[in-house]
């Protein structure tokens, strides 16, 4: 328990330092507004006792003005405490959003592999939002009621002394009393989100297997089940309903008989003449006060109970670190690119061995067809030419540079990726094209769309580039979608380009269509084609079969093409995945 | 019950139907509302007489230590109520929204249609707000007799102990509600954007974790994380305007106590001051304006919520509808039990008649248009004699899927008709089902059970013959590997099963069944060639060798794999959506240039791929 806490609080620290003076702003406000909070029932104390002893009209009425306006800047300065402390936690979250965003992102693909989008979104806003949201009540209830519970105490100790401990034993119990009453009903929550997920579950997966349901006769049995869920989860919540509202019962009724302690207290203080009437009702009128804050401060403290779980999963994740090392900074040649893989091996955490010592040179300006099957490594191979992942042994030369000598920055910047699946974001067209970077003009932007063939599209768009991209397949044809991709990568100017699968979405005809474009793309660059399609790799200067995660055969696709005992010769007879079904 | 339905004209007629679902709950909670708001009034009361009978301005009329124990008595009384009406409270709302579900969920079985947009969660969404939001105004309204005969005390009281300062502390209070309400419509719009610039940040993130491949590929992070930086900026700005206002409404209730409380000071300064308005009277008016917000106010607001929750469950009825768009009103909101105790509702079992079997089944004209892409089938005619195997193949995209789905009433027939046994089939969707039909699709659904669940759906294990089915499946390897056998939990929607699995248990579900008709669409995508080839040897060679009865059954399938053509009494050939060729195997292979090509792999590798 010690340890996470000290870690949301290093959390917290951290992004709130920056920001010391809305912090102190904040402190004063509510410090301010707690203090004015106390003076009002000391006023209409001052009026009881003053009318009855038969003060002067004028000073009575004074006394109400000035209930009224203490009480109104007390509500303008807690209204602007509440406005700067959310300030403040949605600043400092929003840094620590992004920070952590930023990390995820530079994390190696082994870790984006295992995680979803779901999951990290929870991470990166789920967590991070109840942190936040935690942070600005944790202030405005828990510190807040404890100071108002502590000025409270305060002015009645002065008051007299024995109302001062009265009060404080009061508070003690009630608090004790009321964690208590609430903690009783916690298995029983549990138990009903346990249920109330389990029946989301049941109705999800029903919902879409309807058509198995139906076909399989099975409508009554599912509305059974469907019952048994629903009455599973009715019943977790009712009983959970019942039992919170018996601990608020329990708490309720300790809160009244603390209230009737004070009554018969006060009036045997009054009988005695150690205090006045108007000091009874203030009394009384104080502890009713308190009632709200204790009840907070029981909240925050069983809230902070969850939020260190959150705290601590994100430290989790900023201790993760990138796997792939940042290069000292050589300068790759410009124009097209040449590569040179030599002994190249690769494995991933499991161990078995996709690539194998894996030699072979590409000559700048060349275009290479990569194929075999599924598993046999084309895929890897790509990943390791920009360093999504290093290779365990060999080396990699991209225009005869080391690939580990660059920056990461500069070598992705020149070796350009497309992939089957052409990632879209809900944001404008710009944007899906640039992705983000602002200093592409537009300009540039209009002319790659002109050179790849996407002008008739970007044409039909009602705000041009400010567009904002349909959400789904934002509107695209498959082929659309990939001229898209095309212009993306045309944009960087990439020397190599690798199109893995690129047009393996695409029906031929379709494919055919993007021949221009494809001609456009690979002029003057280097490229490597991975392609299951024969009729993809046809322009192709070289070609090579990859069979795992060594080369089967490799050389010029004319001369493999028309050799009768080439592997590249069966395969555009037979067809390249015929023989594995 | 229809006709109150219609009855009850104007909108949101349900309302009635709904409290017929219990109106003995709904009378109860009633009741229970009166002391859940009656009794707190009684507190101010006791207050009152406490300080009266410590200043002794008034007659006194009970000692301390009796008031102190009658405010505890009251206390407890109202503890009591508020528990009672809380459990009543939820009891109704729950027997309301499990019955609307209910009907609902049932209907949405029955359809079974095609609901791309909606996606399943979506419509569990739907099925928990949007019913929240239908019965808001029912369960609402539970509290209003008790709020408005505790607002009506309160008034009452104050104003015969004066009725000047009455008027004056409530003038202020009116002024204020009005502006809080209009307050409250700017809060909506406020609430909306801080909504819409949350969705855009997460649905960001999204997309960008979607797409981390090509963000890092493209050297883009730094671009992302910079626009990530700007929606936040836009979200934080939204949240903290919507916060202040929220916090603005949510002290116009202290401001409004505050302000009637100072204007009593006022006005009470001198009646105060010459004995006609006594201490008590000054607690209980506090206490009242304080728990006015709970009474009187409480009251004005609770009628404009009852409105606006009117209004929102006009949306939400809306809403469900939408989901079922045939679905009558009636349909929705069908009495019937809740199940929330006792029995559960039994599963029935159709045993298989005479009136079941088939001798032929027919079917003329029968056309289909996706909306969207504009393809589907055209006119197709087929025949099924009882017994026979019927094949239908084509290249992807030639009709296969959309021409089982329109014969078994998953899509609206554009055009067609279908002829069972001679007779005219109105509604396959619902004719089609078992003991006559039984479909497995292409990309079957489990669901988080048992194996055995999954197989049966319902189906009592010792009226059917699970080993056979299980045996024509090809299960019993699986079975094995499985470690709990036909008890294994299978994890949601089969998770645990690899693809094949799920295929081969879908596949029992429908052979345990023995229907007349057996329908599979094309099961290659997740079984070998050798598994498959198996499948249909089991299947056909051991046709009427069943224990129970002499089952032989027609089939339908939709296959390009040379096991099921060889099998074939008669092969469809599909293309573009029309019927090209039809006949045997070896005349469409003399013959027919689309078979031959689908025959020589062509397809194959285009299907693997």
């Amino acid at each position: 328990m010690k340890e996470p806490v000290s870690q949301y609080l290093k959390l917290l620290v951290r992004y709130l330092k920056p920001q010391w003076p809305r912090v102190l702003v904040m402190a004063l406000l509510l410090s301010g507004g707690i203090g004015l909070q106390l003076i009002n029932p000391l006023i209409m104390r001052f009026f009881i006792d003053t009318a009855r002893e038969g003060g002067s009209l004028e000073q009575l009425i004074r006394a109400g003005l000035l209930f009224i306006s203490v009480g109104m800047i007390h509500q303008t300065v807690s209204a602007l405490a509440g406005y700067v402390c959310s300030d403040v936690s949605w600043r400092a979250t929003n840094r620590l959003r992004s920070d952590l965003t930023g990390h995820i992102l530079s994390l190696d693909m082994s870790f984006h592999n295992k995680r979803t989008p779901g999951e990290l979104i929870e991470r990166v806003d789920g967590d991070v939002s109840r942190l936040g949201a935690f942070f600005s009540d944790f202030v405005i209830e828990l510190i807040g009621g404890l100071l108002v519970t502590l000025g409270v105490l305060i002015v009645l100790t002065v008051e007299d002394w024995r109302l001062g401990a009265m009060l404080a034993a009061f508070a003690a119990v009630y608090l004790t009393v009321h964690i208590r009453a609430q903690q009783m009903s916690v298995s029983f929550w549990h138990a009903e989100r346990q249920a109330g997920a389990e029946l989301s579950g049941f109705l999800e997966e029903r919902l879409a297997g309807l058509r198995d349901i139906k076909a399989a006769g099975g409508i009554p049995y599912t509305m059974r089940r469907f019952h048994e869920a629903v009455r599973r989860a009715f019943t977790t919540a009712f009983k959970a309903d019942v039992i919170t509202d018996a601990g608020w019962s329990i708490s309720n009724i300790v809160f009244a008989a603390g209230f009737a302690v004070a009554m018969a207290y006060g009036a045997i203080l009054f009988g005695a003449n150690a205090i006045t009437i108007g000091t009874v009702y203030l009394v009384l009128h104080y502890l009713q006060m308190l009632h709200t804050p204790l009840n907070r401060i029981q909240r925050q403290v069983e809230v902070f109970q969850r939020i260190r779980v959150g705290a601590e999963r994100i430290e989790e994740l900023r201790a993760i670190g990138p796997g792939i090392q940042d290069g000292p900074g050589a300068i790759l040649p410009s124009g097209a690119l040449s590569v040179e893989c030599r002994n190249v091996c690769f494995s991933y955490e499991h161990g078995k061995t996709v690539l194998d010592h894996l030699t072979f040179q590409l000559d700048s300006g060349k275009v290479l067809g990569l194929l075999g099957r599924t598993g046999c490594g084309k895929t890897t191979l790509s990943r390791l030419l920009f360093r999504l992942y290093d290779a365990g042994r060999g080396s990699i030369f991209i225009g005869g540079t080391d690939i580990l000598k660059p920056r990461l920055s500069e070598l992705r910047r020149r070796v350009g990726l497309v992939t089957q699946d052409v990632q879209l974001f809900q944001s404008s067209v710009r944007d899906n094209l640039t992705l983000f970077d602002r200093s592409i003009q537009d300009d540039c932007v209009l002319a790659g769309l002109r050179a790849l063939g996407l002008n008739v599209w970007y044409e039909s768009l009602p705000e041009g580039l400010d567009t904002r991209m349909p959400p789904g397949d934002g509107g695209l044809s498959a082929g659309e979608a990939q001229l898209l991709a095309f212009t993306r990568v045309f944009l960087r100017d990439p020397g190599l380009l690798i199109l893995d699968e690129a047009t393996a979405r695409l029906d031929a005809v379709t494919e055919s269509r993007l021949v221009r474009a494809m001609d456009e793309l690979l002029r003057n660059r280097t490229a490597i084609i991975i392609a299951h399609r024969l009729s993809t790799v046809h322009r192709a200067d070289e070609v090579m079969i990859l069979d795992e995660g060594r080369i089967q055969e490799a050389g010029a696709y004319a001369d493999l093409a028309e050799n009768p005992n080439s592997v590249l010769y069966g395969l555009l007879r037979t067809g390249l995945e015929g023989k594995q079904s | 019950m229809i006709s109150t339905v219609q009855k009850a004209a104007g909108r949101g007629p349900y309302y009635l139907a709904l409290i017929r679902f219990s109106p003995w709950l709904f009378l109860l909670g009633v009741i229970l509302s009166l002391g859940y708001f009656g009794f707190p009034l009684i507190v101010g009361l006791i207050l009152r007489e406490f300080f009266n009978a410590l200043t002794r301005d008034t007659d006194v009329r009970f000692g301390i230590s009796t008031l102190v124990i009658l405010f505890l008595a009251t206390r407890f009384a109202v503890q009591v109520a508020e528990q009672g009406y809380a459990a009543t409270y939820a009891y109704f709302e729950g027997k309301l929204k499990t019955r609307i579900r209910a009907n609902l969920f049932e209907s949405l079985l029955q359809d079974a249609q095609s609901r791309a947009e909606h996606g399943s969660g979506d419509i569990v969404n739907r099925l928990d707000d949007d019913i929240d939001g239908a019965v808001a105004p029912i369960t609402n309204s539970l509290s209003l007799t008790g709020n408005a005969l505790a607002a009506v005390f309160a008034l009452a009281v104050l104003l015969s102990v004066n009725p000047y300062i009455t008027l004056m502390a409530f003038i202020p209070m009116t002024a204020i509600v009005l502006l809080a309400n209009g307050l409250g419509r700017r809060i909506r719009s406020y609430r909306h954007e801080s909504r819409e610039s949350t969705g855009r940040v997460t649905g960001f993130l999204g997309d960008l974790f979607a797409a981390v491949l090509a963000v890092k590929a493209a050297d883009s992070e730094t671009h992302a994380v910079l626009r990530f930086d700007g929606l936040n900026e836009a979200r934080r700005r939204a949240a903290i305007r919507e916060r202040l206002f929220n916090r603005l409404l949510a002290s116009m209730n202290s401001t409004t106590i505050n302000l009637a409380t100072g204007v009593i000071l006022i006005f009470a300064a001198e009646r105060m001051r010459e004995g006609d308005f006594t201490v008590g009277d000054f607690a209980l008016f506090v206490s009242y304006i304080a728990m006015g917000e709970f009474t009187v106010l409480a009251f004005a607001d609770r009628l404009g919520a009852l409105l606006a929750a009117h209004k929102q469950a006009c949306v939400s009825f809306e809403r469900l509808r939408e989901l079922l768009p045939g679905i009558a009103q009636d349909t929705l909101v069908r009495p019937g039990p809740a199940y929330l105790r006792g029995d559960l509702p039994p599963v029935p079992y159709i045993r298989k008649m005479r009136f079941h079997s088939l001798r032929h089944l027919c079917v003329e004209g029968l056309s289909y248009r996706h909306p969207e892409t504009r393809r589907g089938i055209e006119g197709i005619d087929l025949f099924l004699e009882a017994g026979t195997v019927t094949v239908i193949t084509g290249q992807i995209g030639s009709g296969k899927t959309t021409l089982l789905e329109s014969l078994l009433g998953y899509l609206p027939g554009d055009a067609g008709d279908i002829y069972w046994n001679g007779e005219h089939v109105p509604h396959p969707a619902s004719f089609l089902v078992p003991p006559r039909c039984a479909y497995t699709p292409q990309v079957p659904r489990l669901f988080s059970d048992t194996l055995r669940d999954n197989i049966l759906l319902g189906l009592r294990e010792d009226r059917v013959d699970l080993p056979a089915a299980i045996g024509k499946a090809v299960m019993e390897d699986d079975l094995e590997a499985l470690g709990n056998g036909l008890d294994t939990l299978i994890g949601p929607s089969g998770a645990k099963l690899s693809g094949g699995q799920v295929l081969r248990t879908a596949a029992a579900r429908t052979f345990v069944r023995e229907p007349e008709l057996v329908v599979f669409d094309d099961l290659s995508s997740a079984l070998d060639v050798e598994t498959e080839r198996v499948l249909w040897d089991r299947v056909f060679d051991q046709r009427g060798l069943t224990a129970t009865a002499p089952y032989v059954g027609t089939y339908l399938l939709v296959s390009h794999r040379r096991a099921a053509l060889r099998r074939a009494d008669n092969i469809i050939v599909l293309k573009d959506g029309r019927i090209c060729a039809e006949g045997t195997l070896d005349a469409l292979l003399e013959n027919c240039e689309e078979m031959q090509r689908l025959w020589h792999g062509d397809l194959n590798s285009q299907a693997s791929g």
